[in-house]
């Protein structure tokens, strides 16, 4: 060990200079132990579902793998029956359906307005500030908002107005699958909204005023230019709120998901589509075969695999969002608009 | 041409915004329309008295049948159980007229007496609850109604609505009638109550009066009620017809931000270890990887972590408490020393301080302190807790264990919350301008020293808005707390015992109330309450974020 | 609705749709006492006055922030898309007051073109860029609007250039095509009159060059207003040159006489580099 005037700039005779060093290891080592473990829990919690799911020995008793969750399905003991899950893919596909029908267009509107056609003041910063807020909203309050104003109030007024000869026996002012898909439009509106608007903030203002400067109308300038040029975002939007309503049950539970339907609220004749009729939900399926179904071997195998398809599909769109996102990027960087 | 566009123009415009601001007011107005239900709640009763004219009060046939309601059949409302005494809730038939349990109103001329059986040490003790005055003298006393009122005609003539459990009259009004010819006062439905003159069959007057209203100071402070010991905090909807409700918000408060504090006191040691070391340590290239992987924890729905905590992690845990706290301890302390003694081995080049290889080494060091903190705690627990920490703490401390608990809770709920606030705090780290940290590095500090002078002090609102907006998730996340919580509506600081939610309690209980009941509107306040605390942390946590980005400029 | 400025302008609009052959002369555009107002900047412009002739080129000169591009943008009346921006005076396009309320700003617009600093395309294939204005004047032939298309793109001299690839997305262009091609969307409305805000200052040497030369050719049938950093090109390719400062028009006179002989002080100082 040399011990000359530079001996402390190389940091090795000055135990004082390699214990500065040493401890900065420390807090690098422990942040990236927790960053490890945040991955390590990832890879666990997929994994574990399918280790329940596929191979599991789930209580120690007999094989409580996928067989056994298809078992416990043509056991048929309702409404655990493969025709009640078959219910619950059918009634959780034509709810979020039916929820992008509705955020969609009107995630668009309000965005544009907020962008386009409102004054740039103090109540639009307000208005920004409390949209992006509502999506912190926990969404049982959603729920609790649908239950008193769509189903007591909206639907109890369609009750009295068109079937006043039915009642007591309530048509509309009761949950049902219209009034949930309209809760989980304005859970999800809020995500939308703030994705489009983003995308178009994005857009260079240049844009505007080049259709502006030819002559074009605010409406012409935003249906000709600006929602072309923005699609990737509204598409961005409608996946994210569609990955986020497919996980939700909590607010579906006060608005018309049931634990067994027995009719399916879609049909091959007309009309097609019967909105006030109750549906069964796959997150609902997990919730209710977790905490009222029968003690089985095949059971924690059917919630496993339940479970496992809601993740799959939440995870597969939200990195087609993200993929789409930068593309987004990409394509604007390419021509020079960002 | 132009004429024609122009007026498209001006028609859509018109249209946009008349839509947007609806769709706005629609959004706006959750808020407005939790608030319109829930406040009535606390109106004043007395407004609302609303004397009906005698033919609207229905047959006198169907006056009878509460007449003659006994106490005895199971189910209907409590009856009298002698000329002076009103049974309150079920009694035994056997014991009459001494009851063993229960409580009746004791009404003797110029006072109503309120008695409940009370547990004492030596058994139940007869004590007065509420004591009800009349001056002018009893005319004539009706039954109990569902809402738990009460309406006395004194023989002045003044008609007392009484809710049970408060010494003074909710209304109290003067009609002009003969008062000698009356001698009942009878409940028709929830809130409609008649007097009627037995002799001539007649009736005299129907009256409606506010019933499911509840002072604002019931659903937070300490309450008698019949048959506890002591005024306690209680959450206990009318689970039976007649039987007293107890609806007081602070246990289902207190569970909601206790289940809160457990989850981030075990997210976000992990969240913000995560945060700085990708957001900070991490090259911009592998960051991008690494980030979208970690947040795709959020794609776990709460059902699906419920479900999976209960049925895997809830057998375990109760034996493997041990364990899991000699995880706890250690891993830290071994990742930390192995830190102090081995980083200098990994390090690429001096000066450097990420490598690529370090990831997987620490997975080893991991593994490793896992192994051996579970292993210490199974080895303590044999030594000194005679094996199970659990029961012995059961034996000796009298510490109440539950298998749905708050360490359950608070691990499930902790995964829920994890990816919000390690998302935004890493944005917040990340988007940081680097040039405070690099000057720092310059001079000779560690990387760490730079990161806590250079980046922290400008990373810290956002930091602080991504832990209060991991907060505000928590409070409201629903199916975990209905799945792993256990419901049950006790205050306790132990994270051995189960609690229970505001979320929780909405999801069970709103579709069972009645509209517009007394139940109904306490849960549409607690709604209220849930949606004023998430707004408000919302609200400082996007004011926070928005000055942070104003003041450095920096896009998050 | 019969407000005298509306009726002016609207038969200015009729004369110029029935004169399709384009040999009319050019409008020329008198200012007179025009001030405008931002909220962050009250004096952006104050009582300009002064007389653009027809058929010449006329550059505005000055310091950056002195307001040119304002100016410029009041003739087409882009300053509308601004919230809280203010304006008095008036300007004559032809006799018709463009700032008074009646005026239908579109149809001003599709007369009075404009072309950015920046070149800014729509994310829209080469023909789709052009085509938008003739489109949105409802011409939905294929046939005419490929007629439309072919002679913007040459007038902007870019046809040769693109003719393979007008399918091609607008971005992949070099930035000077780009510009040329906003310059041929411009002229596919058929407008009379050109406002260009700096259009060669985010271009290289060459581009610049194709782009002078451009407007060169276009002189004879439009009026052209140019803004411009550049001294040796508001010498090149300007008949008149208007000096601005702070707001206020200082000196308007031909272009030779400001560049040798200018009357204010200020403006010497500007265009031999003491200033600015
Ligand atoms: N959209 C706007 N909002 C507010 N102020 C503006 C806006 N555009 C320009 N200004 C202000 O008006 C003045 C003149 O700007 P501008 O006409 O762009 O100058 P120039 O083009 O000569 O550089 C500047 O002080 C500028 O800050
Ligand atoms: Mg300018």
């Amino acid at each position: 060990m040399t011990s000359g005037p530079l001996s402390d700039f190389h940091g090795e005779g000055s135990v004082f200079a390699a214990w500065a060093l040493r401890r900065a290891g420390v807090m690098l080592w422990l942040t990236s132990g927790m960053a490890v473990s945040a991955i390590v829990l990832l890879i666990g919690m997929l994994g574990l579902l399918c280790w329940l799911a596929f191979a599991g020995d789930a209580f120690g008793a007999a094989a409580g793998h996928f067989p056994g969750a298809l078992a416990v399905l043509s056991q048929g003991e309702p409404p655990y029956t493969a025709e009640a899950l078959f219910s619950a893919i059918v009634g959780t596909i034509t709810v979020t359906l039916l929820m992008t029908l509705l955020v969609a267009p009107l995630g668009i509107l309000v965005a544009v307005y907020l962008h386009v056609y409102a004054r740039q003041h103090w109540y639009t910063d307000l208005v920004r500030i409390a949209i992006h807020n509502l999506a912190g909203v926990p969404s049982i309050i959603y729920g609790v908002f649908g239950l008193g104003f769509f189903v007591y109030w909206v639907g109890g007024g369609i009750d009295e107005l068109f079937f006043s000869d039915s009642l007591p026996r309530a048509t509309f002012g009761t949950p049902g699958i219209l009034w949930a898909a309209i809760t989980l439009a304005l859970l999800t509106l809020p995500t939308v909204i703030v994705s489009i608007e983003e995308g178009l903030l994005r857009l260079p203002a240049s844009l505007r005023e080049g259709s502006f400067a030819l002559g074009a109308t605010r409406f012409e300038t935003v249906v000709g230019v600006l929602l072309p040029a923005t699609m990737t975002s509204v598409v961005t939007g409608v996946i994210l709120a569609v990955a986020r309503a497919t996980g939700e049950v909590a607010p579906l539970m006060l608005v018309g998901v049931v634990k067994y339907a027995p009719s399916l609220p879609v049909s091959i004749e007309a009309p097609f589509i019967h909105l006030e009729q109750k549906f069964m939900h796959l997150g609902y399926l997990v919730y209710d075969l977790t905490l009222h179904a029968p003690a089985g071997n095949g059971r924690v195998a059917l919630i496993a695999v339940v479970a496992l398809s809601l993740v799959l599909v939440t995870m597969s769109l939200t990195t087609f969002a993200a993929v789409l996102r930068g593309r987004f990027r990409y394509q604007y960087a390419q021509e020079g608009l960002l | 041409m132009a004429n024609k566009r122009l007026i498209i123009d001006v028609i859509s415009a018109g249209m946009i915004r008349v839509a947007s601001v609806m769709i706005l007011l629609v959004i706006l107005g959750v808020f407005a329309q939790i608030a319109f239900t829930a406040l009535p709640l606390f109106e004043s009763p007395s407004s609302s008295v609303d004397v009906l004219p005698a033919t609207r009060a229905g047959p006198a046939a169907e006056l009878k049948v509460t007449q003659d309601s006994g106490a005895n059949d199971a189910g209907s409302l409590p009856g009298l159980i002698d000329d002076h005494r009103l049974a309150l809730s079920k009694i035994d038939p056997a014991a009459v007229p001494e009851p063993k349990r229960g409580s009746w109103l004791d009404a003797r001329d110029t006072t109503i007496e309120q008695v409940h059986l009370k547990a004492e040490n030596d058994g139940l003790v007869p004590s007065v609850l509420t004591r009800y005055f009349i001056p002018a003298g009893i005319q004539a006393m009706s039954n109990i109604s569902l809402s738990r009122h009460f309406v006395v005609l004194d023989r002045a003539g003044v008609i007392h609505v009484y809710r049970l459990g408060r010494s003074q009259a909710r209304t109290t009004f003067t009609e002009e009638f003969e008062v000698s010819d009356i001698n009942r006062v009878d409940w028709l439905d929830e809130s409609t109550f008649a007097l009627y003159s037995h002799e001539e069959q007649r009736l005299v007057r129907s009256v409606k009066a506010l019933t499911n209203t509840l002072p604002l100071a019931d659903l937070f402070s300490f309450r008698q009620y019949e048959g506890y010991p002591q005024p306690t905090l209680t959450w206990q909807p009318r689970v039976v017809d007649g039987a007293e409700s107890k609806y007081s918000l602070v246990p289902l408060l207190w569970g909601t931000m206790s289940a809160a504090l457990f989850s981030l006191m075990l997210a976000l040691p992990v969240a913000m270890g995560a945060a700085i070391y990708v957001g900070y340590y991490m090259p911009p290239v592998f960051r991008e990887a690494i980030k979208p992987m970690i947040e795709m924890i959020a794609a776990f729905p709460g059902v699906v972590i419920a479900g999976i905590a209960m049925l895997w992690l809830a057998p375990r845990l109760h034996h493997a408490l041990a364990e899991c706290i000699g995880i706890v301890l250690t891993v830290p302390i071994i990742v930390a020393l192995s830190g102090l003694f081995l980083n200098q081995y990994f390090q690429t080049q001096p000066g450097s301080y990420f490598s690529k290889r370090l990831p997987m080494v620490v997975v080893l060091v991991l593994v490793i302190a896992i192994y051996t903190g579970a292993k210490l705690g199974e080895s303590v627990e044999g030594l000194f807790f005679e094996d199970s920490v659990v029961l012995w703490f059961e034996r000796y401390y009298g510490l109440s264990v539950s298998y749905f608990n708050g360490v359950l809770v608070g691990i499930a709920l902790g995964i829920a919350v994890f990816p919000t606030i390690f998302s935004l705090a890493e944005e917040a780290i990340f988007s940081t301008p680097k040039g405070a940290a690099t000057g720092s590095l310059a001079l000779g500090a560690s990387p760490w020293q730079s990161f806590i002078d250079g980046v922290l002090p400008v990373a810290a609102p956002g930091i602080v808005a991504a832990i209060m907006l991991g907060l505000s998730r928590a409070i409201g996340e629903t199916m975990i707390l209905l799945l792993l919580s256990g419901n049950t509506p006790i205050q306790s600081s132990n994270p051995l015992e189960g609690m229970r939610s505001v979320a929780a309690t909405l999801a069970i209980e709103l579709p069972e109330a009645g509209v517009d009941s007394t139940h109904y509107r306490v849960l549409f306040f607690s709604a209220l309450a849930l949606f004023a605390l998430t707004f408000l942390i919302n609200t400082c946590a996007q004011l926070l974020k928005r000055r942070w980005r104003r003041r450095y400029g920096v896009v998050a | 609705m019969n407000h005298p400025d509306m009726e002016t302008f609207n038969a200015f609009i009729e004369a110029s749709k029935a004169s399709k052959t384009k040999r009319r002369q050019a409008p020329s555009l008198q200012v007179e006492d025009v001030s405008l107002s931002y909220p962050a900047e009250p004096n952006a412009l104050q009582n300009i006055s002064l007389e653009i002739p027809s058929g010449c080129v006329t550059a505005v000169i000055g310091p950056s922030g002195c307001g040119k591009s304002t100016l410029l943008r009041c003739f087409n009346r882009m300053n509308d898309t601004i919230d809280g921006c203010r304006y008095s005076g008036s300007i004559f396009l032809d006799g018709a007051n463009i700032l008074s309320d009646g005026i239908d700003v579109t149809s001003l617009r599709r007369k009075v073109g404009m072309v950015f600093q920046r070149p800014n395309p729509f994310p829209k294939s080469v023909f789709d860029n052009v085509a938008y204005g003739p489109r949105l004047a409802g011409i939905r032939s294929q046939r005419q609007l490929d007629e439309i298309v072919e002679n913007a793109l040459r007038s902007a001299a870019l046809w040769d250039e693109v003719k393979d690839r007008l399918d091609a997305m607008a971005g992949n262009l070099s930035l000077g095509q780009q510009q040329r091609l906003v310059i041929a969307r411009a002229i596919a409305v058929e407008p009379e009159v050109l406002l260009l805000d700096e259009p060669a200052s985010s271009l290289d040497p060459i581009s610049t060059l194709k782009i002078e030369e451009l407007i060169y050719e276009l002189k004879s049938d439009y009026t052209i207003v140019i803004v411009t950093h550049n001294m040796q090109q508001a010498g090149r390719v300007s008949d008149y040159t208007a000096f601005m400062s702070g707001g206020r028009l200082i000196e308007f006179d031909a272009t030779d006489r400001i560049f040798t002989n200018p009357s204010e002080r200020a403006t010497e100082d500007y265009i031999t580099g003491r200033v600015g």
